[in-house]
C-alpha cells in the first residue's frame, strides 16, 4: 500500500480548528485530542458517520503539519479508517464490487489512489468541521468534559436505536444525505 | 691605710736585709727618698706591688741580688723576701713575698716561689695568718687603683684612662658594703639569701596546691553559672505552668467554637481531596475519550462493512501473506523454490498462474480476511468505552457534587465562628508551651545532675588542697621572707645607687678643686659612671675633649688620686660623725715614683703644696734635682727623709738622712 508513508498537512480554516481541538504542550487550549493525527482519524470518521465532506480551506492561511513518522507509526489505524470508508462510501456511484476493489485491491494503483485519498481527505475535512462545531462554544474544561460526554452518550445510544445502522445503508443506498447525530 | 716599713732581703740592689720607715706622723706626713738615676728608685715603689700583687715591672725576671747570686756555689740556696707592714682599719698587717733560687751546673735559677703571706697583730702582740691573702689585700688596697696610689711618674703612660676602677673605687669609698649586701640579697642569684629562700619552697606542691585552687575556682564559678541557669529555668517553668493553666481555661470557654473550628479543618481537608480526586478522574475521562476512539466511533461502519463483505462472497484460498509479485518473479527467473524448471505453456506454468489469481492484488481474500480480523479486534476495545468514559463522567458529577455540599457547609460554619476567638492558635500555643516546658524539665534534671557531680567533684579537690596545704603554709612563710628580702635589696640597691652618684659627683667636684689648684688653664676634669677621668677644654661654649700632654696627664691623674684620697678621707670623718651610716672608708698613703718628671717647675710647686694636706701619708722617690722645688713647699710636712747610696750597679744601700 502506497499511502499513510508521507507527511500530511492540514490547511487554512481546517487547521485553524484542529488547533482550536488539541492540548497544547502548554496544557493550554482544549483538552479533547492529545495529538493532530488524532483529530485526522477521528476527523475521517465522524466526517463520514455524519455524511460531512469538505473540500481543502484557502480561506485563511493556516496550517498542521502531521510529521511523517507520526504517519507511519498509526498506519494500521489510518489502513483501517480508510479501507472502511472505501468499502461503504457510495457517493462515486460504485457497485458493491467496484467498492470492494477500491478498498482492498487498489492499493498499489497510483492512479486511483490519487482519488481515493482526496475523497477520504474530504471527509477528514468534513470531520474537522463537525468537531469543531460541537466543540466550538465550549470554554471551560467542565464545558469539554459535558460536551464529550453528550457526544458519546448521545452517540452509544444512536447505536444502541440502530439509527446509525439506518443511515450508512442509506448513504449505501445511494442516499446524499442520511443522518447526522445532533 | 698607712704604710708603716718595708724590709727588702737580697731584693735586686738592695743586698741583705735593708728597711724603710715611713713617717706615719699626721702633721708631717711625708717621707721622701732621694735618688740618683739608676740608683734603685723605680726598685722601691716595684716592690711594693710586687709583694702585693705578685707582679713588678722590671727587665728581667730574677730579683735576686747580682752580687749574692755570683758568690753562689752549686747547690746554695739563696731568698729573695720583700715584707710590708701597714696599719689598716686599725689592724696592724704584714704582708709578706719570697722567693727561692737555687745554684745549679747550668746557672742560678729560681726554685720556689711563694704566694704572699699575710699576718695580722692581734691585741696581745701575737702574729695570726690569714688564709683568704688576695681577697683581703683587694680589699685593702685594690689591684685597679695601684697605679694612681703607687704612682709612677717616668711611666705614666701605664696609667690607663679606660681600665675599670670602678669596683675598686667603690671599696675605696665605702659602697663595698652596699655592694656586698647587695649580693647577698641579689634576687637573680641561686646562692644569695633570696635564691636559697626560693630553692627551699616546696614549689611542687604549691604549684599542685595552686592548680587545684584554680580547678576549685573554675568549678565553682560554673556552680554558680548552674546556679543562676537553675533559677532561670525554674522560673520559665514557672512561666509556661501558669500559660499551659490559661491556655487550657480559655480552650475549656470556647470548646463549641473549637468544635466547629476542627469541623471547618475537616472539611477544608476533605475539599482539597475530593479536588485532587475530581482532577485525576478528568484526565482519565480525557484520556479515555482519546484512547480506542477509533473501535467505538466506527461500530456501525465495522458492523455495515462485515455484511457488505459477506454479500460479495470473496473466498479465501490464498497463500496466507504472499501476493502475486512473489509469483511472478519465481516465472521470471524459470525455477521454482523447489527446484524444478518453470517454462511457459508447462503444467507448472499453468499451476502457478492459478495460483497467483488467490494472492493480492488480483486476490484480495487474505487482504479482507485480515481486515476482518482486525475488524473484530476494534470491536472488543468498543465495548468498555463507553462504560468507562461514562464512570469518569459520574465520578466528576459526584465530587463536584461533594464540593459543592462541603463548600455549603463551610460557609456556614465560617458565618458561625466569624468573630469569635482563634481557638486553634490557642490550641497551637498550648502544644507549643507543653513541649517547652517537657524540655525544661528535661534541661532541669540535667543542671541538677551536673551541680550534684561539681559539688562532689569540688570536695574531692577541697580534700587534696588541705593536704597540701601544710607544704603550702611553708611556702606562704618563705614567700613573705623574700618579699621582705627583696624590699631590703630594693631599699639598699636604691641608696647605693643614688651614693655611687651623689660620691661620683663629689670625686669629680674634688678633682675639679684639686686640679684647679694644681692647674691653671680653661679645662676641667670628668668622670663618668665608671670612673674613667676625662679632660675637658672650653671652647667658647662647648666643651671637648682634647689631647693630652704627659705633663698634663700626670696633673690630672694627680688631681684624680689626690681627689679619691681626699673623699676617703672625708668619708672617714663623716663615719666617725655618724656612725649609722653603712659606709666605711680608709684614708690612703700615695707612693709615688719620680712623680715630678713630666711635671715643670709650677706645677711641681703646686702639687707639692696640695698633696700633704690631701693624702693621709705622702711617700717619693724622687730626684734630687726635682726635689729643690718641692721642698720649698713640702719641706715642713717631711717626717722622715732619706737617700739612696749607690756603690754599684749592683748594690745600693738606703741610709736615712738625719
Amino acid at each position: 500500500m502506497i499511502m499513510f508513508d508521507r507527511d500530511y498537512q492540514i490547511r487554512g480554516k481546517h487547521a485553524t480548528y484542529s488547533k482550536y481541538l488539541v492540548k497544547h504542550k502548554d496544557n493550554t487550549g482544549a483538552p479533547i485530542f492529545n495529538r493532530f493525527i488524532d483529530i485526522y482519524m477521528i476527523g475521517a470518521i465522524m466526517g463520514f458517520m455524519h455524511g460531512k465532506r469538505a473540500e481543502e480551506d484557502n480561506t485563511v492561511k493556516d496550517d498542521v503539519s502531521i510529521l511523517a513518522s507520526t504517519v507511519i507509526a498509526e498506519k494500521d489505524k489510518l489502513q483501517f479508517i480508510y479501507r472502511l470508508i472505501m468499502l461503504l462510501d457510495t457517493n462515486s456511484g460504485l457497485t458493491l464490487e467496484e467498492r470492494i476493489n477500491r478498498a482492498f485491491r487498489d492499493d498499489s494503483k497510483e492512479e486511483t489512489i490519487a482519488d481515493n485519498m482526496k475523497l477520504f481527505h474530504s471527509y477528514v475535512c468534513g470531520g474537522i468541521e463537525y468537531l469543531y462545531e460541537k466543540f466550538k462554544d465550549c470554554v471551560t474544561n467542565d464545558d469539554f468534559i459535558d460536551r464529550i460526554y453528550q457526544i458519546v452518550d448521545r452517540f452509544k445510544a444512536d447505536i444502541d436505536n440502530n439509527l446509525y445502522e439506518t443511515a450508512i445503508k442509506n448513504i449505501i443506498d445511494g442516499w446524499d444525505y442520511a443522518y447526522v447525530a445532533e | 691605710m698607712l704604710l708603716r716599713s718595708i724590709r727588702f732581703k737580697n731584693f735586686r740592689q738592695y743586698k741583705g736585709d735593708q728597711s724603710i720607715e715611713f713617717s706615719c706622723d699626721p702633721e708631717r706626713n711625708v717621707t721622701v727618698i732621694l735618688g740618683d738615676n739608676t740608683s734603685g728608685k723605680t726598685t722601691i715603689v716595684q716592690a711594693f706591688t710586687w709583694v702585693l700583687y705578685g707582679s713588678a715591672n722590671f727587665s728581667s725576671e730574677d730579683l735576686l741580688n747580682l752580687d749574692v747570686a755570683s758568690q753562689m756555689r752549686v747547690g746554695d740556696k739563696e731568698k729573695v723576701e720583700v715584707d710590708i707592714c701597714l696599719n689598716h682599719d686599725n689592724t696592724e698587717y704584714i704582708i709578706s713575698r719570697y722567693e727561692e733560687y737555687v745554684c745549679t751546673g747550668n746557672g742560678i735559677h729560681r726554685h720556689q716561689f711563694s704566694s704572699p703571706k699575710l699576718f695580722y697583730k692581734q691585741p696581745d702582740g701575737q702574729l695570726k695568718t690569714i688564709e683568704k691573702v688576695d681577697s683581703t689585700i683587694q680589699k685593702i688596697l685594690p689591684k685597679e687603683l695601684s697605679n694612681y696610689f703607687f704612682f709612677d711618674g717616668e711611666r705614666i703612660e701605664t696609667i690607663s684612662s679606660k681600665q675599670d676602677v670602678t669596683e675598686a673605687v667603690k671599696g675605696l669609698l665605702g659602697l663595698t658594703v652596699l655592694s656586698n649586701a647587695m649580693s647577698h640579697l641579689n634576687p637573680r642569684s641561686s646562692k644569695s639569701v633570696i635564691g636559697k629562700f626560693r630553692s627551699s619552697m616546696d614549689v611542687d606542691s604549691s604549684r599542685k596546691a595552686e592548680n587545684l585552687l584554680q580547678q576549685i575556682e573554675s568549678l565553682t564559678d560554673r556552680r554558680e553559672y548552674i546556679g543562676t541557669e537553675l533559677a532561670n529555668v525554674e522560673d520559665q517553668i514557672k512561666h509556661y505552668e501558669g500559660q499551659i493553666e490559661l491556655t487550657e481555661n480559655i480552650l475549656r470557654e470556647h470548646q463549641p467554637t473549637a468544635i466547629l473550628q476542627r469541623k471547618r479543618e475537616e472539611l477544608e481537608r476533605n475539599i482539597k481531596q475530593e479536588k485532587t480526586a475530581l482532577e485525576d478522574s478528568k484526565k482519565r475521562l480525557f484520556d479515555g475519550f482519546n484512547r480506542n476512539a477509533i473501535g467505538f466511533f466506527t461500530q456501525p461502519m465495522m458492523k455495515k462493512a462485515l455484511e457488505c463483505l459477506d454479500d460479495a462472497k470473496v473466498s479465501d484460498k490464498g497463500i496466507p501473506d504472499m501476493n502475486a509479485s512473489a509469483i511472478d518473479y519465481i516465472i521470471q527467473r524459470g525455477i521454482c523454490i523447489c527446484g524444478e524448471v518453470i517454462e511457459e505453456g508447462s503444467s507448472r506454468h499453468a499451476h502457478l498462474i492459478k495460483e497467483r489469481d488467490y494472492l493480492p492484488p488480483q486476490f484480495i481474500g487474505t487482504v479482507i480476511r485480515t481486515f476482518k480480523e482486525k475488524i473484530s479486534m476494534y470491536q472488543s476495545f468498543s465495548e468498555p468505552y463507553y462504560e468507562n468514559l461514562k464512570s469518569s463522567y459520574q465520578e466528576i458529577i459526584r465530587c463536584k457534587t461533594r464540593i459543592n455540599d462541603w463548600d455549603d457547609e463551610l460557609l456556614d460554619i465560617c458565618d458561625r465562628i466569624k468573630g469569635k476567638e482563634d481557638v486553634k492558635k490557642h490550641e497551637e500555643n498550648l502544644q507549643d508551651y507543653k513541649n517547652r516546658l517537657r524540655k525544661l524539665a528535661s534541661e532541669k534534671d540535667k543542671l541538677i545532675e551536673e551541680n550534684a557531680k561539681l559539688v562532689g567533684e569540688i570536695e574531692r579537690l577541697q580534700r587534696l588542697h588541705d593536704s597540701l596545704a601544710i607544704a603550702s603554709e611553708k611556702n606562704t612563710r618563705i614567700q613573705s621572707y623574700i618579699r621582705y628580702a627583696e624590699a631590703i635589696y630594693e631599699w639598699i640597691k636604691t641608696t647605693y645607687e643614688s651614693r655611687q652618684h651623689e660620691i661620683r659627683q663629689q670625686l669629680e667636684t674634688r678633682v675639679n678643686n684639686i686640679f684647679a689648684q694644681m692647674y691653671h688653664g680653661s679645662r676641667k676634669v670628668t668622670i663618668n659612671e665608671k670612673f674613667n677621668v676625662t679632660l675637658l677644654t672650653a671652647l667658647g661654649e662647648e666643651e671637648i675633649v682634647t689631647d693630652e700632654s704627659r705633663g698634663l696627664e700626670t696633673v690630672k691623674n694627680f688631681a684624680f688620686i689626690a681627689g679619691l684620697v681626699d673623699l676617703a678621707k672625708a668619708k672617714i670623718k663623716e663615719k666617725t660623725e655618724d656612725l649609722e651610716k653603712p659606709l666605711s672608708s680608709e684614708p690612703y698613703p700615695l707612693v709615688m715614683d719620680a712623680p715630678f718628671s713630666n711635671a715643670d717647675e709650677k706645677h711641681v710647686t703646686n702639687i707639692s703644696r696640695i698633696l700633704p694636706d690631701i693624702a693621709e701619708q705622702v711617700i717619693m722617690v724622687v730626684m734630687a734635682k726635682d726635689w729643690g722645688f718641692a721642698e720649698t713647699v713640702m719641706g715642713h710636712r717631711v717626717g722622715k727623709k732619706y737617700y739612696l747610696d749607690k756603690k754599684s750597679e749592683t748594690l745600693t744601700y738606703i741610709k736615712e738622712s738625719v
